[in-house]
């Protein structure tokens, strides 16, 4: 057991766990916080593969911009009441458990039954190398993901005042 | 190293996990948040591949920045509609937004 | 001038389109319209005529469609043979508009009456003009149509409405033949000019059985347009409609369009003499048998109509036995004289308020001196007494059976003169000698179109309330008109004037193909055309024929103005032959038991199966389908999560059977 190896089962269950607290705890607040801590740790998997620039963006975005996002879009809306009264959907959730554990089973024997070589050092890929595949090989890309945080930008703050002006 | 059939695996489980999420809770805030669990989980197999895969290079770095891109605009958006949504019907409630219907 | 030949149809096209849009408003003064356009047409058609007398063959095509190497055109062309019909239709159809001009003018719809006039003229001068069959076929249905519109234009008559699909169905059947015929000659001969097809013909490119063919499907077209055995059963019905049209349609335009499509196909039929058999024999057989029921008719218009049969009989009988002048020549003269009498029934029926019964008329001689004395010219041309336009033509004809065919053609056209005579004089003196029978009838009678369609009218006012605005000033029912118990008289000029005008080519016509003058008409007609050589008869004929027709005529005079032999003498003597014509020799009752009933039954059966079988199958499709639907709609609650939970085991499914099938993932 390789201290990677220890990082690695502690940081996968924090994210699972969080994940399934995600789903399962009652307040909203608390699971957005959930939601925060699998980020957290998913950065951190990001990390211990070398991918450093990865994990920081990950945190940045998604632990601090998304997050705080949820936080405001929780604030507007009907966050005390979080219970909606008895499901009425039982046989919708059974068969979402079903279908999703089936999809889970498949996937998992698929990845386990797929004979990759394990790396012993892994690639690290830097900063300078992410900018120059950025800016040369995906620039066209780029300037699209441009547009569509400039668009969604524009977006999100037309269809949230819109209605507010009636 | 780490084998890569655990990252994997754990992006199977964190994908699942979203997926049931969308398709069973009734809360639109948390519906959003499953689909960013989903969106994670994606990103993981991608910086994965990135790093410890058989033919480990930059491009899936590269392409989980675009993924983290789309999911910004995605919940800044998403967020959005859902406030508006609110603000109309008064309610997040997933059952009560039945309007496919008609 | 001749140039302008194509304004000749335009003119009633033209009226036919004013009419059409602001009839609604001009109401009766539409009349003039139509009369002017008519006029006008009738003016170039004489301009024409005596341009084309000294001058040449008049075409003039344009390319119309062109597929491959194959070019069809479209134009006109004057031939004499049709510079001589525009003569004929545009004259018959201008006295008819004068004519109606008076006999409508109480009819609600009379605009639309004139509309249609219109539109019949242009189809008919457009089917004359045509330089190609498939351009006379085009004119030709459209014909076929303006004679269901017409006859059916009191619709709400029952039995105008059945008359006038009758007409339009039985003309059909020999429709399809005509058309079968055109396709096989246009496969043979890659062309639909006449022109082309003379030549053809002559040349011998078309093999005999296969002209024989043609041609007898071609005859077919005329067989139900002529009115000819065995489908003449829809002009007798077609008397249903207006009288005006009768005169127009049914006696001088369009049953001509038959023996006009003979004509101009005459070298084709010339060049198999089988089809020449048969196409004498059907009209020998025709004029016969129509003679034999006019005998027997008591309404004044169905003598007519079986007169009208059995004279384009003549006509056929003529061109089939190589009298292609005579028949022609008879079909000019006839529609001259068979208009004069239909129009003089008009007036009468007009004078004793729409009554068409022989029965009831009598002794209108001195009240009706204008209609009486033209009725009897028209009587006396169509027996063919010297020297009226009938004598002529049927002289010619009398020499051509002679002539050409066999003692039985001869023998039957006899016969046909002399009942032609005979029962043309029947008419003659229980119309207008004698007593008047009409005056203490009760005026309800079941034959009276004018009580009817006043009857409609007034329903037909409430759809159209736009017809109220003159009612009161104009709406004049014809028992104010004239006194059903005033005795008849002469109507008025509108009406006399056409009647004098046909008289007097009724006189006049007959003499453009004198035996004196070297036959003007004949070399006028067989200029440019190969026909043969025309048969003459000799001097003697045409005693024979004038001693047939006086013997008919003496006979009628015996028995219905002498009263020297009784009028149901006959009868008596051979009830069942009267009875059997009075039925029509049963004609209408067989077609209906051999052709009618048994069709339906094949309809009704197949309507059954239709219903049982395949509806069935639709049905449990269509069923089938629908709670499919049902079932799917109730689980289509408007949930999103739902539609994502069957996407996603869609989708669970198809990396399932990828899995399992075809082995992937290891």
């Amino acid at each position: 057991m390789t201290a990677q190896m220890t990082f690695f089962i502690i940081l996968a269950l924090i994210a699972i766990v969080s994940s399934v607290l995600v789903m399962a705890l009652r307040t909203i607040s608390h699971r957005v916080v959930s939601m925060a801590f699998s980020f957290f740790a998913i950065a951190g998997l990001y990390f211990l593969l070398g991918a450093e620039f990865i994990g920081i963006i990950q945190i940045m975005v998604y632990v601090g911009a998304i997050t705080i996002l949820f936080v405001f879009g929780m604030m507007m809306t009907e966050h005390r009441n979080i219970g909606f009264g008895p499901d009425p959907r039982k046989i919708q959730q059974v068969v979402s458990f079903l279908g999703v554990a089936t999809l889970l089973g498949i996937m998992l024997y698929g990845i386990f039954s797929m004979d990759l070589p394990t790396t012993p050092q892994p690639y690290v890929g830097s900063v300078e190398a992410i900018g120059l595949e950025l800016y040369g090989h995906y620039f066209i890309a780029f300037l699209g993901s441009a547009f569509l945080l400039t668009s969604a930008l524009i977006g999100a703050v037309v269809i949230a005042r819109k209605e507010a002006d009636e | 190293m780490v084998p890569i059939t655990l990252f994997l695996a754990l992006a199977a489980i964190l994908f699942c996990i979203g997926l049931y999420g969308v398709l069973t809770r009734r809360h639109l805030v948390i519906v959003l948040a499953s689909i960013e669990i989903m969106l994670n989980s994606v990103n993981i197999n991608l910086v994965a591949f990135s790093a410890i895969g058989p033919f480990a290079n930059i491009s899936g770095q590269v392409f989980s920045l675009f993924i983290i891109t789309v999911a910004a605009a995605e919940a800044a958006v998403g967020l959005a509609i859902l406030i508006a949504l609110y603000r109309n019907r008064n309610s997040i409630d997933v059952i009560k937004h039945d309007l496919l219907r008609w | 001038m001749i140039q302008n030949a194509w304004l000749i149809p335009v003119f009633p096209l033209i009226a036919f389109l004013i009419l059409l849009f602001i009839g609604r408003f001009l109401k009766e003064k539409s009349s003039y319209v139509g009369i002017t356009a008519l006029a006008l047409s009738f003016i170039l058609s004489v301009m024409v005529l005596f341009e084309r007398i000294g001058g040449e063959t008049y075409t003039y095509v344009i390319d119309w469609i062109t597929f491959g190497e194959l070019t069809i055109s479209m134009g006109y062309e004057v031939t004499p043979l049709n510079a001589m019909m525009l003569i004929v239709v545009t004259l018959v159809s201008l006295v008819v508009h004068i004519f109606s001009r008076e006999y409508m003018h109480d009819d609600k719809r009379i605009h639309i009456f004139f509309a249609y006039l219109g539109l019949f003229s242009f189809s008919m001068l457009g089917l004359i003009l045509a330089p190609n069959v498939l351009q006379l076929f085009i004119f030709w249905e459209l014909v076929g149509l303006m004679s269901y519109l017409l006859v059916g234009f009191w619709y709400f008559k029952p039995e105008a409405a059945a008359a006038a699909k009758k007409a339009f169905l039985t003309t059909r059947i020999g429709d399809v033949g005509l058309l079968i015929g055109l396709v096989i000659l246009f496969n043979q001969t890659g062309s639909f000019d006449y022109a082309d097809i003379y030549a053809a013909v002559e040349g011998g490119m078309i093999n005999e059985t296969l002209i024989t063919t043609i041609a007898l499907l071609i005859f077919m077209g005329a067989v139900g347009k002529s009115a000819q055995f065995p489908l003449h059963v829809w002009l007798p019905d077609a008397m249903e409609g207006p009288t005006p049209v009768s005169a127009l349609i049914h006696a001088a335009t369009m049953v001509a369009a038959g023996v006009y499509l003979v004509g101009v196909m005459y070298p084709l039929f010339l060049a198999s003499s089988t089809a020449m058999t048969v196409v004498a024999y059907t009209g020998a057989i025709t004029a016969f048998f129509a003679a034999t029921m006019a005998l027997v008719m008591t309404d004044i218009k169905r003598v007519l109509a079986y007169s009208t049969i059995s004279q384009l009989g003549f006509m056929i009988l003529a061109l089939g036995t190589a009298g292609y002048v005579a028949g022609l020549f008879h079909l000019m003269t006839h529609a001259f004289f068979k208009a004069l009498l239909f129009l003089g029934a008009g007036s009468v029926i007009y004078a004793v308020h729409h009554r068409q019964d022989i029965r009831d008329m009598g002794g209108l001689w001195g009240k009706m001196k204008i209609t009486s004395i033209t009725f009897l010219i028209g009587a006396l041309a169509i027996s063919g007494v010297f020297p009226l336009a009938g004598f002529w033509s049927k002289e010619e004809i009398l020499a051509s059976a002679l002539l050409n065919g066999d003692g039985f053609l001869f023998t039957i056209a006899l016969v046909t003169a002399f009942m032609t005579a005979f029962y043309m004089f029947r008419l003659f003196f229980k119309t207008f000698t004698g007593e008047y029978r009409g005056g203490d009838h009760d005026d309800a009678h079941a034959n009276d179109p004018g009580v009817d369609a006043y009857g409609a009218a007034d329903v037909a006012e409430a759809d159209n309330p736009r017809d109220d605005s003159m009612d009161e000033e104009t709406h004049v029912s014809p028992a104010e008109d004239h006194d059903h118990h005033d005795s008849p008289k002469e109507n008025s000029g509108f009406m006399t004037f056409p009647l004098i005008v046909l008289a007097s080519m009724a006189v006049v016509a007959g003499f453009v193909n004198l035996p004196f003058l070297g036959y003007p008409l004949e070399g006028f007609l067989t200029e440019g055309i190969n026909v043969g050589s025309q048969p003459h008869g000799e001097l003697w004929l045409a005693f024979v024929s004038l001693a047939v027709a006086g013997a008919g005529i003496a006979l009628a005079w015996a028995m219905y103005y002498k009263g020297s032999i009784s009028e149901d003498y006959f009868a008596s003597k051979a009830p069942g032959v009267h009875k059997l014509l009075i039925n029509k020799y049963y004609l209408d009752e067989v077609y209906t038991a051999v052709f009618v009933r048994p069709t339906v039954a094949i309809g009704r059966f197949f309507w059954e199966m239709d219903k049982s079988i395949v509806d069935g199958i639709v049905n449990l499709i269509g069923r089938s389908t629908s709670s499919t639907g049902r079932t799917a709609g109730r689980r289509h609650n408007g949930q999103l999560q739902t539609y994502g939970l069957v996407s996603i085991l869609g989708g669970i499914v198809v990396i399932a059977l990828a899995f399992v099938l075809r082995g992937y993932f290891g």
